[in-house]
């Protein structure tokens, strides 16, 4: 049961990230390295205005959040010079200065949050704290409402065309410029969500979105672009992993196994009979096209 | 071959010469002051900015290793330092345990090559491997760093292990010295040689470089791998220098500062990663720990701005006004030289009375849908075959499965009698074939001459150009991407004839072209097909080019072959009738 609630935990944590990140890439074909930063800006929001309840904090970091994802986003992203490497790069320099920004504001030792909510609940007979089991829901619920907004709503099937093939969508009538700004900032809030709500969970410190950053990404890597839904169950497998692999290991050799794991499947992801079933990470080329 | 006569006519000849000369002249001085500058360096600098400039020297060697992947192969590795933490740790674990250095910096050089390998592997398997590079190499360095960092008895955990040094001024020229022979042996093996020049195609435009017979996933696994090396050898020059090896010569902090000295200094050059390493380094060393916090954080925000405005880096310019007027990719002048024939086995070897192409039974699906449901064609020598048929009939298909692009489910294609079907592209380019596409592929970036050079080079064979291509043979100023689209054709065209191919793949060569043009472009391929009996597949819709071209007309639809024969044998079959207009029976 605690094996479970743990997971359930991991899962709020990483499918929030996991589906923000692949929201962004399903728009704009770009991996955002600087989702665990952003993360990282959330947590810290939370860590230093002190003064407001836990809730108004976690509103302060989203609403403040939005004018500057949207202004990254107008000045770095945009224009189409940048072809998909560049903007991946674009969003580790992004990262990059999140991070020594917060080392030079907040130093480079961790802090610990108050957790809002005190006490232990029972669950099926074993207790677990509170503060854990509401954020692992929320966070959990956050993303059960994405999902349905991609699948019910216009907004969500304008995604998932231009994630198919924005050309195409461009022609249909959607403005694939203002989709990808929409994109970027709802996957950049969700980071920052995920970084407000699990702040007194984790230790808060610069360097911790980049600790993020390799499940979220590798979450991202097993799901397929355009279909969020494959990206929480990505999320929940590499929680699962992560959590199996934490309490039958030690943090070490877990995380050393962890990395194993990622390098192995990514190595099977790359044989052509299992390709052939996918289509991950294709970008369509005139050739593919053309031969298609 | 007689091409490359008029490198760079530029009309006002004799200011044109005078810059020339003058370039000329600061090409050779530049280098050699330099030289000489670095050499006399510990004479007129302390020690301390001794010691400052050999610690740049060691992050410029580990910027230029990684300049081989992420400038030259386009492969981006974001988490470099591990190869050079294990350089390092080779040095520091010499001096702990008694080991010779001869043997561990050998062994940790190994060790980066075998990690690298199965990395860039994986990664180019993927159809766009930027991706699952960045986010295996991100994994391979926290690995390593874990390992560092727990294998307390080996590695001294997370104190690291100190490296005693020899003093500054030899410790700076064995480093020279060791830098200089790392850049020029690369500079001389892989970036100005034959390697070069693959490699700067496969990077840039991977489709055309199979077809101009370029292996472009051994050329950039090979150039991700030496890369790996190199920034090996740089760790392990780096850990004398530094004094002390702890577990953060694997981490985030160290990859991050050489994608920084690279983006500032700028790719593909030797200068730039040098000249960014060393300028990020000293301003490092002389600002004071109070600013350090800042400094790093005005690199990022210079980072971020040279990536999104400025990517050639900060020595861009003058690398542009030093190299002449020209594309700023150009490739290196080993490629003018026609390169080693194979022309025994593959090309000439099974002589003319194979076929140049057989299918027997070829099939291929995509997931449900059975595009080619067992074709059966034979290509004559000499003849050229146009394969029509109506939308989804899985003709660009067929082609692609001839190329080499895609590889059938079942069936046999023999290439000149030789079974080509488990080939890959460039293999089969190597037999005697060529290919147009659809949507014409030439190397973008490199100027029209260069893209002729490109084919010639790895081709079995080669063919002096008709002179309606002279203009293009002759143009090293412009680059292939700003031509219009009827003389990109015309490039291709060039570079698949210049390869002398004995069998030419088209996919509706005249597609896009206005009717003047498409005319021309039918008689220059009835002519080629006359001159040099090179046969060809052609896939046309437009029938008044199928009847300018073709000796036979095969129908495809739903994925089998319909009708074959001469056009008005074929248009007046019924069933080929039914298949275009839907059957009215």
């Amino acid at each position: 049961m605690d094996v479970l609630l743990a997971i359930l935990g991991q899962f709020g944590l990483y499918g929030l990230l996991t589906v923000g990140i692949a929201v962004i890439f399903a728009a704009t074909r770009v991996v955002n390295l600087a989702q665990g930063d952003l993360a990282m800006c959330g947590a810290y929001a939370a860590a230093t205005l002190t003064g407001a309840p836990f809730g108004t904090r976690t509103l302060i970091a989203l609403v403040a959040g939005v004018p500057v994802l949207l202004l990254v986003e107008r000045l770095l992203l945009r224009g189409a010079v940048l072809d998909g490497l560049a903007a991946m790069l674009v969003t580790w320099g992004l990262g990059m200065a999140l991070r020594q920004g917060a080392e030079l504001v907040f130093t480079g030792t961790a802090r610990t949050v108050a957790v809002p909510v005190e006490g232990t609940v029972d669950v099926l007979g074993s207790p677990y704290p509170a503060y854990r089991l509401v954020c692992a829901l929320t966070a959990s619920a956050v993303v059960v409402l994405v999902l349905v907004l991609a699948r019910r709503t216009g907004w969500g099937l304008t995604l998932r065309a231009v994630a198919d093939n924005p050309d195409m969508a461009a022609v249909l009538g959607t403005d694939p410029r203002r989709l990808r700004t929409l994109a970027f900032v709802a996957g950049g809030l969700l980071a920052v969500l995920a970084g407000a709500l699990y702040s007194p969970v984790l230790a808060v410190s610069p360097g911790m979105g980049f600790n993020l950053l390799v499940p979220v990404f590798f979450g991202l890597l097993l799901s397929r672009p355009g279909a969020l839904g494959t990206a929480a169950g990505a999320a929940l497998f590499v929680s699962a992993l992560s959590v199996l692999l934490r309490t039958w290991l030690s943090d070490t050799l877990a995380e050393a196994l962890f990395y194993a794991v990622v390098v192995a499947i990514a190595a099977l992801r790359s044989r052509p009979w299992i390709g052939r079933f996918s289509a991950w990470f294709r970008r369509p080329s005139p050739a593919a096209a053309g031969a298609a | 071959m007689t091409v490359s006569t008029v490198p760079l006519a530029v009309p006002p000849a004799d200011a044109g010469a005078r810059s020339r000369g003058v370039r000329r002249i600061l090409r050779a001085a530049l280098p050699a002051l330099t030289g000489a500058a670095l050499l006399a360096a510990p004479f007129g600098l302390d020690a301390f900015a001794l010691a400052t400039l050999t610690l740049g020297l060691c992050h410029g060697l580990f910027a230029y290793g990684l300049d081989l992947s992420w400038g030259r192969a386009g492969l981006l590795s974001v988490g470099h330092a591990a190869f050079f933490g294990l350089g390092a740790y080779a040095v520091a674990l010499a001096g702990e345990h008694g080991l010779s250095r001869s043997l561990t910096v050998p062994g940790a050089v190994l060790a980066a090559v075998v990690i690298a390998l199965p990395v860039v592997r994986i990664g180019l398997a993927a159809p766009v491997p930027d991706a699952p590079l960045i986010l295996l190499t991100i994994g391979v360095g926290l690995l390593l760093q874990r390992a560092a960092t727990t294998l307390t008895p080996v590695t001294g955990g997370t104190n690291g292990l100190s490296v005693s040094a020899p003093d500054v001024v030899t410790s700076y020229y064995v480093t020279l010295g060791a830098v200089a022979a790392v850049v020029s042996g690369c500079s001389l093996l892989l970036v100005r040689g034959r390697f070069g020049a693959r490699l700067l195609a496969a990077a840039r435009n991977p489709e055309r470089a199979a077809q101009s017979g370029v292996d472009g996933l051994r050329v950039r696994s090979a150039a991700f791998a030496v890369s790996a090396a190199v920034a090996a050898l740089a760790g392990a020059l780096y850990a004398p220098v530094a004094g002390l090896v702890s577990p953060q010569v694997f981490g985030l902090g160290l990859s991050t500062s050489v994608l920084v000295w690279l983006a500032l200094g700028g790719r593909e050059s030797t200068v730039g990663p040098f000249a960014g390493a060393v300028a990020v380094t000293a301003g490092q060393q002389f600002l004071g720990a109070t600013w350090q916090g800042w400094y790093v954080l005005a690199l990022a925000a210079l980072f971020l701005l040279v990536v999104r405005f400025a990517p050639g880096g900060l020595t861009a310019g003058p690398r542009r006004l030093l190299a002449g007027p020209g594309p700023d990719a150009r490739l290196p002048r080993a490629a003018r030289r026609s390169g080693r024939r194979r022309p025994a086995p593959d090309a000439a070897g099974t002589g003319d009375d194979a076929p140049p192409l057989v299918l027997a039974g070829v099939r291929k699906a995509f997931g449900p849908v059975d595009v080619l449901t067992g074709v059966d064609l034979t290509v004559a020598p000499g003849r050229c075959v146009c394969l029509i048929g109506p939308n989804g009939a899985g003709k660009s298909t067929l082609l692609g499965v001839v190329a080499g692009q895609l590889a059938p489910d079942a069936g046999t294609v023999s290439i000149f009698g030789t079974d080509a079907g488990r080939l890959p592209v460039h293999r089969r380019v190597r037999l005697g074939l060529g290919r147009m596409f659809q949507i014409p592929s030439v190397v973008a970036d490199l100027s029209p001459a260069d893209n002729l050079d490109l084919a010639r080079m790895d081709a079995p064979a080669t063919a002096e150009l008709p002179a309606e291509f002279e203009d293009l043979a002759a143009d090293r100023l412009r680059t292939a991407g700003t031509l219009p689209l009827a003389d990109r054709r015309r490039l291709e065209l060039a570079m698949v004839l210049a390869a002398s191919p004995r069998l030419m793949l088209l996919d509706e060569p005249a597609a896009g072209l206005g009717p003047d043009d498409a005319r021309r472009l039918t008689r220059e391929l009835r002519e080629v097909n006359r001159r040099t009996g090179c046969a060809m597949l052609v896939v046309e819709h437009d029938m008044e080019i199928v009847r300018e071209l073709a000796d036979e007309v095969v129908v495809l639809a739903g994925g089998g072959v319909l009708a074959r024969g001469p056009l008005d044998t074929v248009a007046a079959d019924p069933a080929v009738r039914a298949a275009y207009l839907g059957t009215a029976t």
